[in-house]
Order: structure tokens, then sequence, then C-alpha cells
């Protein structure tokens, strides 16, 4: 859930909380208000002639009397049948004049004895929990009633005499009513609640806003390779959040910098270091070639040191050019360069490469390119040297009188080449592990015992850094097939 | 077009074997040591330049710029391992092709010969390979100066075959290519025009070669 939101809505909840807490105190104390007022007023009546009445004729006695009652307006609910003629009328009802429709709260009361029974056989029976509670002490104990959806006071009050038939008096309030009704109670609540919903998403965006710009900053700030800043102005939780955020990118940027610096100067090295080597070996390769043609006429024995020699020459060639690209491939570029590669040349070239090896082992090597040019974007080297890898590995593991043929074909969406050799081909649990991506843990050895994945697993780096696909298969014939396949370059 | 090939390489050894074995490939060679003597040098007296970027006196890229706009003479990059970079900068400066080091003398000889041979190529009317020449405006084939009598099938295969010497092309382009559009049959029936084909070139029929899982190649000289 979003922090707005979230915020919203505990505030709301909290609100709601307090709001019917309120309310129940409300309603609460009016009630208490309202049991109090009405004993005040039944101790009023009972202490202003109303006990003489009483004690007079405690078997009649009721307020009002009797003949009050054909005043009052009808209206349902429980009433006691009214009593026989003869009562007394203590005084006027306060706010109503004799004579007149009576208006204000309807009030009855009765009188009981210390035991809680009435003279008056028309008195209702004291009601039990007034009574349990008059009896443990109090002086007064009251209630509210459910009478048919209506809502009565019935108070129970002792008198400040505890003898006589008129010790205890019941008074009852017909239809009392809350000073602020329940529909009015519940429209004020959702008034306050979408009050404050809209003041808290009032208050809040600002810093939803500003929490949102930090979230932002942080997230594009490996992208940005932690250049970028991502303070946030002001003093609080948030802009403190930021300056630490700040702090961490700074640590990883030195941090990035010294690995990027080490990490330059090393490839630097490597690049030197092959350059130097690259320089005597090729004079090296020269001199092998120039032996190997003097050589040509003496005997096979001879011709096959010399021949020996050659391929261990471009085998350590090509060790050094593959250290060079599993350097660079390790320096984890994501992206590889992606320039227009022409596959024909790139193909010539690495055939041309292997061309004297092959002759020198006595296999034939040929290669079939389409009549026009089929262009890539990648890396130059990198392709070149994944080929390469491919084709010296179907070269120098086949034997005298094998074959291998590099093919390229094309449509204008796709390349495929294909290359194919009649030689040994490799075990099944070594084309398990070539088909599937490298761990970089694992040291080299480890992973091809016989030095022969090696080549692959770079062309199979490469292949997946390029998104092009690299497939093994065994031909029914024999040996291997290396597949490579990608998207043409758009023209 | 001059066969003279300059070539420009710092190293002593290197140098001396590479011009002794464009020497022995019958190629005119002239070979200087440091790059201003490059810059200095006419690069309209050879046919072929060859250029080690890493160069004493001037880096490499700036002879071949100053070379540019003076020739359109093919250029052969020499480079040590060097980066993806260097090879594109150059590539696209206008060099025709590189040779990574460590290269056997045979590859240097492969590519002098492929860079050579490339300008022009498409537009010759007469496409020769050793003794059989192919007329692309008569729609003839000369063996050894005599006509042969080819179907059309045939002669086009034979062209094909002939735009490339010493390469091979696949049985899936040929079909494509040459049979499918004709409607004349398909992979089984290639073989078959193949081996008319090579009966009616006669003696010389062994130049057309079959490549082992690839499809066919047309040699200029018969095999060793």
């Amino acid at each position: 859930m979003k922090l707005r939101a979230k915020l919203s809505l505990t505030l709301c909840g909290a609100a709601a909380v307090l709001i019917a807490g309120v309310q129940w105190l409300r309603i609460g104390l009016e009630e208490r208000e309202a049991v109090n007022g009405l004993a005040d007023f039944a101790r009023w009546r009972m202490e202003s002639g109303g006990r003489t009445q009483c004690e007079a004729a405690p078997a009649t006695f009721r307020d009002p009397p009797n003949e009050m009652l054909r005043w009052l307006p009808p209206e349902g609910g429980p009433f006691p049948p009214p009593p026989p003629p003869g009562a007394g009328w203590l005084g006027p009802m306060p706010g109503d004049g004799v004579g007149q429709p009576f208006r204000g709260p309807r009030i009855e009361m009765f009188a009981y004895g210390p035991d809680f029974i009435s003279a008056n056989p028309s008195a209702p029976a004291f009601p039990e929990d007034l009574r349990k509670g008059l009896e443990s002490g109090v002086r007064q104990r009251g209630s509210i009633l459910d009478v048919g959806g209506r809502h009565d006071v019935q108070v129970g009050v002792r008198m400040n005499w505890s003898e006589g038939s008129c010790a205890v008096v019941l008074a009852w309030r017909h239809g009392y009513e809350s000073a602020t009704g329940p529909l009015a109670g519940i429209a004020y609540s959702i008034l306050i609640v979408g009050g404050l919903l809209i003041a808290a998403l009032l208050v809040t965006s600002p810093f939803v806003k500003r929490v949102g710009r930090l979230a932002e900053a942080v997230r594009s700030a490996p992208a940005g390779h932690y250049r970028g800043s991502v303070a946030v102005g002001g003093k609080d939780e948030i802009a403190e959040l930021g300056r630490a955020f700040e702090a961490a990118a700074a640590e990883v940027r030195a941090r990035i910098a010294e690995v990027e610096q080490r990490e330059q100067t090393l490839r630097v090295f490597v690049e030197n270091t092959t350059h130097d080597v690259m320089l005597p070996l090729t004079v090296l390769q020269g001199h092998l070639s120039d032996l190997r043609d003097a050589l040509y006429a003496a005997s096979e024995g001879e011709r096959g040191l010399v021949i020996g020699g050659i391929e261990e020459s471009h085998y350590l060639a090509s060790l050094l050019q593959n250290l060079g690209v599993a350097a660079s491939l390790e320096a984890g570029r994501p992206q590889p360069r992606r320039d227009q590669v022409s596959w024909p040349s790139l193909i010539e070239r690495v055939v041309q490469r292997h061309a004297p090896i092959a002759r020198g082992k006595g296999v034939l090597l040929d290669v079939a390119l389409p009549g026009e040019d089929v262009r890539v974007l990648g890396d130059l080297t990198l392709l070149e040297q994944a080929l390469s890898n491919i084709v010296h590995n179907a070269v120098r593991y086949n034997e005298e009188g094998g074959h291998v043929a590099v093919i390229l074909e094309a449509d204008a969406s796709r390349f495929l080449v294909r290359v194919i050799d009649d030689g040994p081909g490799v075990s099944a649990s070594d084309m398990a592990k070539l088909s599937e991506r490298a761990y970089r843990g694992d040291g080299a050895r480890a992973r091809y015992p016989d030095g022969k994945g090696l080549g692959l697993a770079i062309a199979r780096q490469v292949a997946d850094q390029h998104g092009f696909e690299l497939k093994l298969a065994h031909p029914e014939a024999g040996g291997l097939q290396v597949e490579l396949s990608g998207p043409v370059a758009p023209r | 077009m001059s066969a003279a090939i300059l070539l420009v390489e710092d190293d002593e050894q290197l140098g001396t074997q590479v011009v002794a074995h464009l020497l022995r490939a019958g190629y005119l060679v002239d070979w200087l040591r440091n790059g201003s003597l490059a810059l200095d040098a006419d690069p309209r007296d050879f046919g072929l330049l060859v250029l080690d970027l890493m160069l004493p006196g001037a880096p490499g890229l700036n002879v071949l710029e100053r070379w540019r706009r003076r020739t359109d003479a093919p250029v052969l990059i020499l480079s040590a391992m060097s980066s993806t970079d260097t090879k594109v900068r150059a590539l696209t400066m206008g060099a025709d092709d590189f040779l990574q080091k460590p290269f056997w003398p045979e590859e240097l000889l492969a590519r002098v010969h492929a860079v050579l041979r490339r300008p022009g190529f498409s537009r010759e009317d007469v496409l020769a390979c050793g003794p059989i020449v192919v007329d692309l405006v008569g729609h003839l084939v000369l063996v050894e100066g005599k006509p042969v009598e080819l179907t059309r099938v045939e002669f086009e295969l034979l062209r094909e075959l002939a735009r490339h010497p010493g390469r091979a092309l696949s049985r899936k382009w040929l079909v494509e290519h040459v049979l499918e559009p004709r409607g004349t049959g398909d992979a089984r029936t290639l073989d078959v025009h193949f081996s008319r084909l090579r009966r009616k070139l006669g003696s010389h029929g062994s130049l057309l070669q079959t490549v082992w899982n690839v499809g066919y190649r047309l040699d200029g000289e018969a095999p060793a």
C-alpha cells in the first residue's frame, strides 16, 4: 500500500475510534444527567407536598394524579391502569399551565415502602436492577429503558426518611431524547472523518512527493554510476535520509573509481604484454614456416617435428588471444560494441589463419560464403575470436584426412554460420557442459581438463553477450557441428 | 595495376621475414622502418600498402589518413591484438583489411592476394580461372581457348563459381540462386548438373571440386 493511503487510513482509523469514544462518553454523561435530573425532580416533588399526600392515601398515590391523565396525549407503551377517583393534585407541573394540554416531558412517580412494595395496587413492580442498586446502599439508581423504540428514563430514589409507605420513589420519564440524535451523531462523525481524510491527503502530499523524488533518485543512481545527486531539500528525516544515501553513494563512487583504476591498469598491462609477446611469436611462426619449407624434402619424421612445433605455436597464439578476450569479457561490459561487421571477410580471415595448420595436419579446411555481403552488429575482435576458437578446435582435434567446413548462410533477417568437422566429436558429458553457461567461480582447469572447452566456452560467452545462438550437435556422419546464428544488421 | 607493395614495419626481424615472403611470392617490396618516413612516402607508387599501427615517428592511423587522401590503393593493417576500437577506426578510415599478429606467412600472402584481387571484380566482362574463361557478355565458356557447349543452367553454375575462384559455394546457395529461379530441379539434380559439367570441361574437369559437406568450388590450378 502506498504511503499516502496508509497514512490517511491510519489517521481515519484513529479518528473513528476517537469519535466513537467521545460519542460513547457523551451519551453516558447525558444519561447520567437525565437520571440525576429526574431524581432531583422526584425529591423536590416529594418534599414539597408529595410526602403528605402519599402518607395520607398511600393506596392511591401517584403523581401526576389520575385526573391529570385525561389531559395527557395518547401514547403507546405500557401504562398502569388509572386508579380510582379521589387522588389529589400536588400542584402545577413545571412549565405547564393547569387546564392546558400537557406539553413538557411526561413524568410519572409511584411510592413504595422500604421493602419496595407499593401500597398502591396500580403501581408497577419495582424494577429488580434498581432495587439491587438501592439495597447496596446508594441514594439513587437509574437506568435507560428501551420501550418499543422509545427511550425512557427510570430512577429509583431513596427519600431522606426511611420509614413509612413512601420511603422509596420510582420516577419514570417517558420519551427521553438525547440532545443530539443518533443520526446527527453519525452524520457528524462522517463529516469529521471526511474532513480528516482530506486534511491528511493535503498534509501528506508534499511529504509523499519528496519521498517519491528521493526514491527516484536512489533508483536511478546505479545506472548513473552513483554520480548524480540525490539530496532532497529541507531539514527533516526525509532530507536526512537523502543525505545518508548521498554519503553512501560517495563511498560507492570512490570504490568504483578504485576498482576501475585497478582494472584499467590490469587491462593495459595485459594488452601491452600480449602485444609484446605477439611480435616474437609472429617471427617464430615465420621461422617455423621457413623451416618446414626447407625440410620439405627431408624425412617424414623431421617434418613431423616442425609441424608439431607449428601447431603448438599456433595453439599458444590462440591461448594468448583468448586471454585478452577473456579479460575483456570478465571486465563485464554488459553491452558489446555494435559495429557493422562483415561476416564473409571475418570468416575468410579466420579460415586463412588456420589454413597453414590444417594443411600441415592434412586436414581439408573449406569455406562456403554466399555471393553477397552479410553484415551483423557486434564486436569485431570478440566475434573473430569466437569463430577462430570454433574453427581451431575443429582443426586441432581432427585427424589426417579429416575435413572441416565453414559455411555461411543468410537471408534477409538472420545469418547462420556452421562449422562442421568429422573429427572425434566431444563426449556427452562435455557436450552438456559446453551447452550451458560457464560458471565464473570454477577454474578453467577444473572445467575443461583437456583444455578443449576453453575456446568453446569463450565462444559461448561471446554469443550470449551478442544475443546470438550457439548450438552444438553431433551430425549423423560423426564429428561435431557448431552452429552460430543471429540477426543480420538492419540495412 | 602495379604489384609493388609498400611495407611499413619497425621490427627488424619481422620486416625481414615479411619482405622475404612477399619477394618469394613474386611481389616488388619497399620497406620503411618508421612512421615519419611513411608519412612522406608517395603511396601512389604502390599497388598495395601494408601498415603496422604501432610505429615510431608517427602513429599508424595518421599515416593511413595521409595515404587515403592521396590514393585508393588497398591498405592492409598489421595489428597486434589491438582493441576493437583501433581496428574499427582503421577500417572506417579506409583500411581494406587487417591481419592480427601473430600471423603465418601463408596467411599474409592469402590476405595480400585477396585484397589485390578484390577491386573491380564484379564489373569484369570476362572471368578467367586458369584455363577456363567465362565470357559474361557472349555467354561463352572457353577451355584453353576452345568454346565448350553448355546448357543455360550449367553455364550459370560455372559462372557463379568462376566469380570466386578457389572459394566454395554451398549447395543450398547454388540451388536457391541458380536452380530454383530457373525451375530446373532441386538439391538432388545439382550433382547431375555438375557431373555433366565436369565431363564437358574434359581434362580440366578436375578443377571443379566437390567440397566435403559444403558444395562446389572452381580452382584456378589443378590441386598438387
